[in-house]
């Protein structure tokens, strides 16, 4: 029986994402576009760009769109997700 | 500890409705235990918390943000506050069902053949009105603080 116990177990628990991506690289390459600069473009908190760029916080789809657009790149240039979890 | 705007307004309320609730209860526990609900020391106290809280919650923001803007929610922040939501919601249901089975037991209910005595330990507690409410605060502030508390640690690790 799940108890509130491990519900809160489950929320301190550390996890990352499966998604991997190239948020970093690609800062790099534009012009070294700081986290907080990219956070305006896309309008969030440079607190949420930092957990996105560490793999900690999947992004929703429209905020993902918004990061590639800021770099001009396709999705799939700026995130990835592995091949071994895609029938998961 | 290096905490973000937001999690400082976190921590904040959390220790002012923390210092409220122990406010509100070493009062209540001052009372009478049979002081009904409708009186005049009922009306001052609960006339206090409110003005208390209202002037707290503004110092607060105040000393957490100083003259800052307060800062729009984005998608992550309100994906934190949802799932906290959702475990202070279980608190609360959790808390309130355990309370409702405890003040059904202590009110006479029978428990059969019990070895321990379960009936004459929980009839001695005799819950009045004033205890009553005192609990349904503690519970209250107790979904609160696993809110902030899970938000605190959302926010530490990511999400």
């Amino acid at each position: 029986m799940p108890s509130n116990f491990g519900y809160i177990v489950g929320a301190i628990r550390m996890t990352k994402t499966n998604i991997t991506n190239q948020i970093r690289t690609l800062r790099f390459f534009a012009n070294e576009m700081s986290q907080a600069t990219l956070a305006t473009k896309i309008g969030v908190t440079r607190q949420t760009v930092m957990a996105i760029e560490a793999a900690k916080y999947s992004p929703s789809l429209e905020l993902a769109f918004k990061i590639a657009a800021v770099f001009d790149k396709d999705l799939s240039e700026v995130f990835e997700y592995p091949k071994s979890n895609q029938n998961d | 500890m290096d905490l973000s705007n937001r999690a400082k307004n976190i921590l904040g309320f959390m220790i002012f409705e923390t210092l409220l609730t122990a406010y509100f209860l070493w009062h209540a526990k001052r009372l009478p235990a049979d002081t009904p609900l409708l009186s005049e020391p009922m009306f001052e106290l609960i006339l206090a918390v409110i003005l208390l809280s209202i002037i707290g919650g503004i110092l607060v923001t105040a000393i957490v943000n100083g003259t800052k803007n307060k800062e729009a929610a984005d998608e992550r922040d309100k994906n934190i506050e949802a799932k906290a939501d959702g475990y202070a919601y279980r608190t609360l249901v959790w808390s309130i069902g355990f309370f409702l089975a405890f003040l059904y037991a202590s009110q006479g209910a029978e428990i059969a053949d019990s070895p321990y005595q379960i009936k004459a330990i929980l009839t001695s507690f005799t819950f009045t009105p004033l205890r009553v409410l005192s609990a349904m605060v503690l519970i209250l502030w107790l979904a609160e603080t696993v809110k902030y508390a899970v938000q605190l640690r959302l926010y530490r690790r990511g999400y």
